[in-house]
């Protein structure tokens, strides 16, 4: 197999170029005062810190923190019961199952945020149809409706791979045992799957803190989150005289990659092989 | 076996970057869809040189651009307010008229001209289409034309309670509204008008603040009415005549209100300086200025091709909000103003969607 490795040389480069370098550059805006498309002379500094003060800033941290968190909740409340059900099933019903959640994965998000955005308008094709008005366009509600429609697979898949594999044996060993049905799932069942709860945890916790076309389309641009706030830094405030605002966007984003690296970290210990990672 | 695809890779590599041609270049920077790419070939073929083309999202994206020390941009089309920090900054340089050998037979309309010239930027462009900031709003409810009739900016700043408004989520626009709704200059530095046009954007109770988004909710009845460009009101009116569906949606310019220009301007950076002449020129070429602004739909800034596209029956863009500037209205436009100030809209904006 020694054979093959020149042929992953193309792929090793590719991520010198657009992962290693990016993040360096990145960390290197974070913390001086270099000016990105004028590189130059610059000083090692802490000044862009001076961003996580700005109330526009915590607000959107905090809302970031805040809908995450709750997607997340109820992403679990609701993915692990349909987790479970998944790998009780026989293996055609779950195919079928498995394929109605996995095909409009496939379909672009973009267009998924956009057909939330269509339904959740006062006429949209439900009112034209059922007489039902969802009036949910920048509302709370709407928004993280939105978001667990657009993550609670990602809760499912890690907890159904989990439990799929789980020995089916170690359950009829506990209820030989005298063990109730509500004892061996705690005490048996949910244990052996936590390792796919920390995995759906964080999989859907992240993309959710990090979104920012959602929010911007059905939260109506008045629900920031913290990853609108990058895209104004980035794209929206650079000013014609200095490049300040970009930094200040790589300082906000080096938080967010601290969270997905902490993130990583925490699944390769419940999950040596990765294998809820997909 | 290992050297062998390392160096091909490399060659690859090479092949891809010293790029597939040797003809002359001219970099041009422009907003997305806002130039018809055949005309483009035309001059590529015309001059047997190759256009190297981008488009941005922002003028800030485009000063950006401009600024960086390897910029290899020939020619840009930013609007107002940048065209003016371009020229403190030095990025732009003044156009050499002579060069132009087109620019004698048509004729800036003289509205725009005075507008620009008051902001000095006379020498430094050749403008490329211009309009209005204005209320686009929804018909289907018939009590909203009378009522934005009547009482101009003040439907989207008094009326939030009654109907659903949306703010373009941009600084300089938003804030501007709230001037002008406040009968202040949109370019006011005044510390007491801007905080009260920042009050009247918290009091206003927004149902949204988007950008190019606005309009489709406006559309679509998500919202009554909303600020947008006389652009953003074009493409979806040509679009609906093109689809042939009913058109729900109006566009009403107050009497007094801002002006936005686009314009090509040359940067400093340009390495060809004549071929970057001989591309304006192209594009002051009657024809193609007419066969240009007949693609963008918006409206021309010279006379000729305004005329041509308002009266003759092949084009007929005679709808009343064509014109940006009719007679006995009023009009401002953008300066950049201070760096401080630009910060200052931006916090004002962010201040005003966190509190509503």
């Amino acid at each position: 197999m020694r054979r093959l490795r020149p042929y992953a040389v193309p792929y090793l480069l590719w991520m010198g170029l657009f992962i290693l370098i990016p993040t360096i550059i990145l960390i290197i805006l974070g913390f001086t005062n270099l000016e990105l498309y004028n590189i130059g002379v610059f000083d090692i500094t802490l000044v862009n810190f001076s961003i996580f003060v700005q109330d526009q800033v915590v607000n959107a941290l905090w809302n970031s923190l805040s809908y995450s968190f709750v997607t997340t909740l109820i992403c679990f409340v609701i993915g692990y019961p349909v987790a479970y059900y998944l790998s009780t099933l026989s293996e055609k019903k779950r195919k079928i199952l498995l394929a109605m959640m996995i095909v409009p994965l496939w379909s672009n998000m973009l267009l998924r945020i956009i057909a939330w955005e269509k339904i959740f308008t006062p006429t949209s094709i439900i009112a034209d149809i059922f007489g039902i008005s969802l009036d949910l366009l920048g509302t709370p509600t709407g928004v993280l409706i939105g978001m667990i429609a657009m993550y609670l697979p990602f809760m499912i898949f890690p907890i159904f791979s989990v439990l799929e594999k789980m020995d089916y044996k170690l359950i009829e060993a506990a209820k030989d045992l005298g063990a109730s049905d509500l004892q061996t799932f705690v005490k048996v069942t949910f244990p052996l799957s936590s390792g796919g709860v920390v995995s759906g945890v964080i999989m859907t916790m992240l993309p959710a803190m990090t979104s920012f076309v959602l929010p911007a389309r059905i939260g109506l641009g008045k629900i920031n989150l913290i990853g609108n706030i990058i895209e104004s830094k980035f794209m929206k405030e650079v000013l014609g005289s200095s490049g300040a605002s970009i930094n200040q966007g790589a300082i906000i984003s080096l938080l967010l990659m601290v969270f997905s690296v902490i993130s990583f970290v925490l699944i390769t210990r419940v999950d040596k092989e990765g294998e809820t990672l997909i | 076996m290992k050297k062998i695809v390392f160096l091909s890779i490399i060659s690859l590599l090479m092949i891809a970057l010293i790029g597939c041609t040797s003809k002359p270049k001219l970099y041009v920077l422009n907003w997305g869809d806002y130039i018809d790419l055949d005309l483009i070939d035309v001059f590529e073929d015309e001059y047997d040189v190759k256009v190297v083309y981008r488009e941005v999202g922002s003028n800030e994206e485009m000063a950006t651009l401009l600024q960086a020390n390897s910029s290899p941009y020939d020619i840009a089309v930013p609007s107002d307010y940048m065209i003016d920090k371009l020229k403190t900054l030095g990025l732009i340089q003044p156009i050499d008229f002579t060069k132009l050998t087109h620019y004698e037979d048509l004729t800036v309309i003289p509205e725009l001209y005075t507008l620009y010239e008051a902001n000095g930027f006379s020498d430094y462009i050749v403008p490329y289409a211009w309009g209005t900031i204005g209320i686009l709003y929804n018909t289907d409810n018939a009590n909203l034309k009378p009522l934005i009739e009547s009482v101009g900016w003040n439907a989207l700043f008094e009326y939030g309670d009654t109907y659903d408004v949306g703010m373009y989520d941009s600084p300089r626009d938003a804030v501007a509204a709230a001037l002008l709704y406040l009968g202040y200059h949109v370019n006011s530095e005044v510390e007491a008008e801007l905080l009260a046009a920042e009050n009247a954007l918290k009091s206003a109770n927004f149902t949204a603040w988007g950008e190019d988004n606005l309009k489709g909710l406006v559309i679509q009845g998500t919202l009554d009415m909303a600020l947008v460009y006389s652009g953003d009101y074009f493409s979806e009116y040509y679009l609906a005549l093109e689809d042939e569906v009913e058109i729900n949606f109006d566009y009403f310019v107050p009497e007094t209100t801002n002006i936005w220009v686009d314009a090509m301007v040359i940067p400093t950076s340009a390495q060809n300086l004549e071929l970057a002449h001989k591309f304006i020129d192209f594009f002051l070429e009657y024809d193609n200025a007419l066969q240009n602004s007949d693609y963008i739909g918006y409206a021309p800034t010279f006379e000729e091709i305004y005329d041509t596209m308002v009266n003759d029956t092949e084009y007929s863009y005679d709808f009343e909000t064509f014109d940006p500037f009719p007679q006995g209205t009023f009009r401002q436009m953008y300066q950049y103003g201070s760096d401080s100030r630009s910060e200052a809209l931006v916090s004002i904006i962010a201040r005003a969607k966190a509190s509503n």
